[in-house]
């Protein structure tokens, strides 16, 4: 269990604890605390901000009636987050729809945010990033945007993808080196700038 | 992108990879830190991921807005609150433990209704709301539950009736306007926006007495696969007004139970069509097992006809049911298969690829009309022919072939439309020479069609004997530019008929006679010989026939 990981689980246990009593108050305040990066998770598979806020009420209407079930093996955090995860699926498949990469790239930073020095590819760099991120496998996008953007270690982001720790880490390499293969180009101009 | 690594520092890769992630240990940080300092490979290296990791960050920014936590915990307390008071019945009657007699769970449960209800009117009351029809029926758990009260600063009850009267209104606008319900979902994202739980409010116009509204809040429902709403869904389907509209919606919402209404409906034909169309648009997998169930059971014959029907129109995994059907001997569903036109050439393939099902698939190509099932068949030939087993394929391909009456059209239709099928076509057609050799004289003598084609049609029927010697040779001579192979072939059935004289219009006369003869010396010599020409010997004629020619 990595540091991180042990000051989430101590700082939620008491809430958990609470909240497990019945306390209202403190399962807001694990809501409060968590919402943010389930809904990350969320609308990475469902692909649109209405569909994953949706997600991330379920999650938490279910989290708080299996709260009796949870027994701490995990971080409350990836608890909820494996829960909003198969809900997301799920969701998919009634949908009956897969995200497309424009979906998936919704709620992209405008491009006038991009630094001074690479505004004049920034348009094409970015939309080849999101393609190339938006075309990997499922999982791999998921672990690795979880590891660079949420920062979870391989243990949290097995437990919630529901896999093994060197299963995880073989997805990050996976879509690291895809997306080196598919951005070559990119990764060639940025050595020459630096 | 290749790096360059040097070979000294190839085991630094697995110190890069730990050292961008951010599991290596301080030591390992140190140590590469050192390595990347004197080389500029793992140097790049680590620059490019820290550039890519920098670029997702940005690329993923999209972060919800600034309330977006106060409003998820407002949304959930106020779905938990309506969960809390609309299952507390339920447990009571449902908890083995009790052990209640039917008598006292009766009375449980009337005491709890009661109790409910004057809730709801004493909340209602005390609130001092104008009365609504939704207000008057709404089901607890809008904040204003006794068990768990909800604090003032989540829920205003004079806003919450607010919204509710504004829900109604809206919901019933729609309704009977017919509009489409984009208007409401416009308002529904309103109302979500400023933490309003909608599908709570859709729940509590599902159970309002007022049939209408309660219909067009089951209508909305389906549309927006309320999973909150079953509860409701299947309380209103017990309400004889709304039974149909409550079934066909139960349907649509995904995990609803539509399998065990289906049998309960036998008595009321209405809502076991109902309940039908509802398992036609179901997606769970035994809503097909239950429409198979029902095409299967013999005791009520026009339900089953009905389930049949409506396994039809279910699409290709229907047809499948409907196929198994057929395979056990039903003649109805195969009837029904083959009106439908449900089956085609995709399902086949799909039985004999994916399924690996050669039994059905058998059936289901039974089912295609002849020009499907002979397109099918055309494309692919060896594959079905191994899965069917040889005698049994061909004879059905004979068959198929005698008694399709537009098998000249078809054929000549899809050389047209699609030169690049004309080896398919051709090689069936060659292969079952009692129904396809006649078709293939209508392609060879259908100048419309492409030069490759015609020559390939005269090929095949060189190849089974049934090529006239003057054509072949007219062919050949067409051919020669075009294909030398195939000219060889023509020229050399040309010269074992004894065609070897004739001029040649437009070549040179001694050229070509000495070419000729050429040819049928080698032609009598495979005959002296006994043994089939080989292609390369063919080629060889060929490529002197066409010397001859230029």
């Amino acid at each position: 269990m990595t540091r991180t990981d042990r000051m989430t689980t101590d700082e939620d246990a008491p809430l958990v604890a609470r909240a497990r009593a019945g306390d209202r108050a403190a399962f807001d305040a694990l809501v409060i605390r968590h919402a943010r990066c389930v809904a990350r998770l969320a609308r990475r598979v469902v692909g649109n901000a209405e569909d994953a806020e949706d997600v991330v009420q379920e999650t938490f209407v279910r989290v708080f009636q299996h709260l009796q079930n949870f027994r701490g093996r995990s971080s409350f955090r990836t608890w909820s987050m494996h829960i909003a995860l198969n809900l997301a699926h799920d969701r998919l498949r009634t949908r009956r729809r897969t995200p497309s990469p424009r979906d998936l790239a919704a709620g992209i930073a405008p491009l006038d945010s991009l630094a001074p020095d690479h505004a004049a590819n920034g348009r094409d760099d970015r939309a080849a990033l999101e393609r190339a991120v938006a075309d990997l496998p499922p999982r791999q996008r998921l672990t690795l945007l979880m590891k660079v953007v949420d920062g979870l270690t391989h243990v949290d982001i097995a437990k919630v993808l529901g896999t093994t720790e060197s299963a995880a880490r073989v997805y990050l390499s996976m879509a690291r080196s895809t997306l080196r293969r598919r951005l070559a180009s990119w990764f060639a101009r940025d050595r020459r700038n630096t | 992108m290749r790096i360059a690594f040097r070979d000294g520092c190839r085991a630094q890769r697995d110190a890069l990879r730990a050292y961008v992630d951010g599991d290596a240990s301080g030591i390992e940080r140190l140590a590469f830190e050192r390595h990347a300092e004197d080389c500029a490979a793992c140097a790049a290296a680590w620059r490019s991921a820290q550039a890519l990791d920098r670029e997702l960050h940005r690329i993923d920014h999209a972060e919800p807005d600034a309330d977006f936590e106060q409003r998820v915990a407002t949304a959930v307390r106020a779905r938990l609150d309506a969960l809390a008071s609309s299952a507390a019945p339920a447990t009571i009657v449902l908890d083995p433990a009790t052990r209640f007699s039917s008598r006292r769970c009766a009375a449980a449960a009337a005491l709890v209704v009661a109790a409910v209800l004057c809730g709801w009117f004493a909340a209602n009351l005390a609130h001092d709301v104008a009365p609504s029809p939704i207000l008057s029926s709404t089901a607890p758990g809008f904040g204003t539950s006794a068990q768990v009260p909800a604090p003032d600063d989540l829920v205003d009850p004079v806003r919450l009736a607010e919204t509710k009267a504004e829900f109604t209104r809206v919901l019933l606008d729609c309704a009977r306007s017919s509009t489409p319900l984009s208007t409401f979902r416009a308002e529904s994202a309103t109302l979500r926006k400023n933490g309003w739980p909608v599908e709570t409010l859709l729940v509590a116009a599902i159970e309002d007495p007022n049939d209408d509204v309660a219909r067009a809040a089951i209508g909305l429902a389906a549309e927006s696969r309320c999973d909150l709403a079953r509860p409701a869904l299947l309380r209103a389907d017990r309400r004889p007004r709304l039974r149909v509209d409550a079934t066909r919606a139960l349907g649509v919402v995904a995990d609803a139970p539509v399998v065990a209404l289906l049998e309960r409906r036998l008595d009321d034909p209405a809502a076991w069509a109902a309940a039908l169309d509802a398992l036609e648009s179901c997606p769970r997998r035994d809503a097909l097992a239950a429409l198979e169930s029902a095409a299967r059971d013999t005791s009520h014959m026009e339900r089953a006809a009905e389930a049949r029907l409506a396994l039809a129109r279910r699409g290709p995994p229907g047809a499948r049911a409907l196929l198994a059907l057929a395979a056990d001997g039903d003649g109805d569903a195969a009837r029904v298969l083959g009106d439908s036109r449900v089956v085609d050439a995709a399902v086949v393939l799909d039985l004999l690829r994916v399924s690996r099902d050669a039994e059905l698939a058998r059936v289901a190509l039974e089912t295609l009309p002849d020009a499907a099932a002979l397109t099918l068949i055309a494309q692919h030939h060896d594959a079905m022919q191994d899965a069917f087993g040889t005698d049994a394929f061909r004879r059905d391909v004979d068959a198929r072939l005698q008694r399709c009456f537009e098998l000249h059209d078809l054929v000549r239709g899809a050389l047209r439309d699609a030169p690049t099928s004309a080896p398919a076509w051709v090689d069936l057609l060659a292969r079952h020479p009692s129904a396809g050799a006649s078709t293939l004289d209508a392609v060879l003598a259908d100048a419309t069609l492409a030069l490759e084609v015609r020559v390939r049609a005269a090929v095949a029927l060189a190849t089974i004997d049934r090529l006239d010697p003057r054509v072949a040779f007219d062919t050949a001579v067409v051919a020669l530019p075009l294909d030398l192979d195939a000219a060889a072939t023509l020229l050399c059935c040309a010269v074992r008929a004894g065609m070897a004289e004739s001029d040649v219009p437009g070549l040179d006369p001694k050229r070509t006679r000495d070419s000729f003869r050429s040819a049928r010396a080698t032609a009598d010599r495979w005959r002296a010989d006994g043994r089939p020409p080989e292609s390369w010997e063919r080629a060889r004629i060929a490529q002197k026939l066409a010397n001859a020619r230029l």
